[in-house]
């Protein structure tokens, strides 16, 4: 039994990552992909980031917060690619999603951020025999919301900030491993996009660093 | 010879006074047995009741002569769609635009259309301004708070259709310089886009009589008025309607620097300036700056095979800026899917900064969704997104597409339509 199922496990295998790996020398391919992650807002992207205070300045005066930097992007992507050979340049579209609500150690304050970002950029990849490691860079934009309702002593005070950030900056790397036109996406993401927050005049970080996971299809 | 085929249609453009007609016809013969196909364009003007024909462009170019823009960077270009919000109606905007320019003699003339819906009432929370107060008259006090105190920095309440007619002529100087002239001509009015716009929010589950539907639900559909605030005093109060006001005309010059290669992009400056009028009375102030104003647009474009990318990065410095912003940055970036070699799908963003500049309104406040603090986003930059088609038929040239805004604080345009058409020679 066991031998059995190994066999139609290798066999599946067999016809999943052995299909049609003849690439023609010079064609335009493109992908959808659906991806999922972890991204540290407070990490400084290496390089091109900068430190945000917005949220240790309110610290200073609500207490610590109760939760992590970490938000749950969900990323939407669209990109083609001009093949030649093993090598291929391109542009990408992608659209990244979160929410995140902060809360404070000595009061009720709390802050709520909203953040879509719209990037797009260059992007190169290699094709390897099972998997195509690709990196790339770009720029976009951001809009975000703020909302804030901060308790001090007996009174409250509430401030909705919605604003844009014009020109972020990312790079990025990762490998796609083909599993016929569908397959898995691997991305790491260093984001740059710092928001000013007009109720403090301070900037907060809507990017940071990124880990996706993600399925894509190609066509 | 023999003539196989013949189409001719005709189509008027009423402006004040003014009627512009245009006949096109299309001819297929036969010529030593080779198909060869011809159009013409015959316009001509009827000025109160004169027929006076003017024209003279009869164009006459056979189908594959005509000159096709397009390299390997550059495709039929992005969306040429300027920003529509009714406040920044009087000033110059720069356009996107292909990176490639017209060839040294080639000439484009063309005609377009922009109907833009926009929707704000920053009273709305408050329900302080609702169709009654409308039909009773707006007066400044309606936009004070409730407790009757003037707000500082920008109130608004806008509920109109701009539609901005323009013709436009290009004409290559050089192979990489491009002239271009234009003139715009505006209708402000109640529009008929309101309900429709009202039931997609409905579909999508976005409820009219919020912030979401922009409390469009307070309001009467398809009325006009056109109310600005700012520190309490009004800066445009109108609910007449306009039509056909000439606005000023603007001129430019495309330098396309580089067309790039296998690696490099190609590279594009263009300049624009505005010409100044100072005839603002009446409605005319609503359309003219009465100012100078320039701008430029740093253009990239790349090509990878059927696809295009097309970068910009620009600004327009306002010299009669009537108390907005003296400044306003652009940038875009357009996706240019090559269907066949003249025609094309563009996905379009683009990104502005708002013509309300940062006031002394406070963004905080002791009670939620003050009206000050709402409104201190005004000054907040704002991006849309735009889908269009371009095609290219011998030397008859169509762009046709909407914009829609994602991320409005209440200084952009609900939804836009846009066509334009011309023709090379």
């Amino acid at each position: 039994m066991v031998s059995k199922v190994l066999k139609i496990t290798f066999t599946l295998i067999c016809l999943f990552f052995h299909v049609s790996t003849g690439w023609c020398v010079e064609q335009t391919v493109a992908y959808f992909a659906v991806q999922y992650g972890q991204q540290d807002t407070g990490s400084t992207a290496p390089l091109v980031g900068q430190s945000d205070s917005y949220l240790k300045t309110l610290e200073t005066k609500h207490g610590a917060l109760k939760e992590n930097r970490q938000a749950s992007p969900k990323v939407l992507s669209f990109d083609f690619y001009k093949t030649n050979g093993s090598v291929a340049s391109g542009f990408g579209l992608e659209v990244h999603s979160y929410k995140k609500k902060y809360t404070f150690e000595n009061d009720s304050s709390q802050v709520d951020i909203s953040a879509v970002g719209l990037l797009y950029g260059l992007n190169f990849y290699y094709r390897g025999d099972f998997w195509f490691p690709f990196l790339g860079f770009g720029t976009g934009n951001y809009s975000a919301k703020v909302k804030e309702e901060l308790v001090t002593g007996s009174s409250t005070t509430y401030g909705t900030v919605f604003g844009q950030v014009d020109k972020p900056f990312y790079y990025k790397f990762g490998v796609r491993i083909p599993i016929n036109g569908l397959g898995i996406i691997l991305t790491q993401q260093y984001i740059s996009a710092n928001f000013d927050v007009s109720t403090e005049n301070k900037p907060i970080s809507l990017g940071g660093t990124a880990t996706f996971i993600g399925l894509y299809y190609g066509f | 010879m023999q003539i196989e085929l013949i189409y001719c249609d005709k189509f008027l453009h009423k402006l004040k006074g003014i009627t512009l007609g245009f006949i096109f016809t299309g001819v297929v013969t036969k010529f030593q047995g080779y198909p060869r196909y011809s159009c013409f364009l015959f316009i001509y003007m009827k000025i109160k009741g004169l027929l006076k024909l003017l024209s003279a462009f009869i164009i006459s170019i056979a189908w594959n002569n005509s000159a096709q823009a397009g390299s390997i960077n550059s495709g039929l270009g992005p969306l040429e769609i300027r920003p529509q919000f009714i406040v920044s109606q009087p000033f110059l905007a720069m356009t996107p635009e292909n990176s490639s320019t017209l060839i040294g003699g080639e000439s484009r003339l063309s005609v377009g259309l922009e109907i833009a819906n926009t929707f704000v009432n920053t009273q709305g929370p408050t329900e302080q301004i609702t169709k009654k107060e409308v039909v009773r008259g707006l007066t400044k006090e309606d936009f004070y708070d409730k407790n009757g105190d003037v707000i500082k920095g920008y109130s608004l309440y806008l509920d109109a259709e701009t539609k901005r007619k323009y013709l436009k002529y290009n004409y290559g100087i050089f192979d990489s310089l491009e002239f271009k002239l234009e003139i715009p001509f505006l209708s402000f009015d109640g529009g008929f886009m309101d309900s429709n716009i009202e039931s997609v929010h409905s579909l999508i589950g976005i409820s009219n009589f919020k912030q979401g539907g922009a409390y469009r639900a307070l309001s009467e559909r398809n009325k006009y008025d056109y109310y600005v605030v700012k520190d309490g005093e009004f800066v445009f109060a109108s609910n007449q309607i306009i039509y056909n006001v000439r606005g000023e005309p603007s001129m430019g010059l495309k330098w396309n620097l580089s067309e790039g290669g296998n690696v490099m992009p190609a590279v594009t400056l263009k300049l624009s300036y505005k010409f100044a009028n100072s005839d603002r009375s009446g409605e005319q102030k609503l359309v003219r700056s009465g100012g100078v104003d320039w701008g430029h647009y740093l253009i990239l474009s790349k090509g990878f095979d059927k696809w295009i990318v097309y970068f910009g990065d620009g600004k327009t410095r306002i010299g009669q800026n009537l108390g907005f912003a003296s400044s306003i940055y652009h940038q875009f970036m357009s996706m240019e899917y090559r269907i066949e070699e003249e025609e094309s799908f563009v996905f379009q963003t683009v990104s502005q900064s708002s013509i309300f500049p940062e006031t002394a309104a406070n963004s905080r406040s002791t009670v939620g969704g003050k009206q000050e603090q709402r409104n201190s986003n005004l000054s907040v930059s704002t991006s849309v997104s735009a889908f269009g088609y371009k095609f290219f038929s011998g030397p008859i040239f169509w762009e046709t597409g909407f914009v829609q805004d994602y991320n409005n604080f209440g200084n952009e345009t609900d939804f836009v339509l846009f066509w334009e058409m011309g023709v090379n020679w």
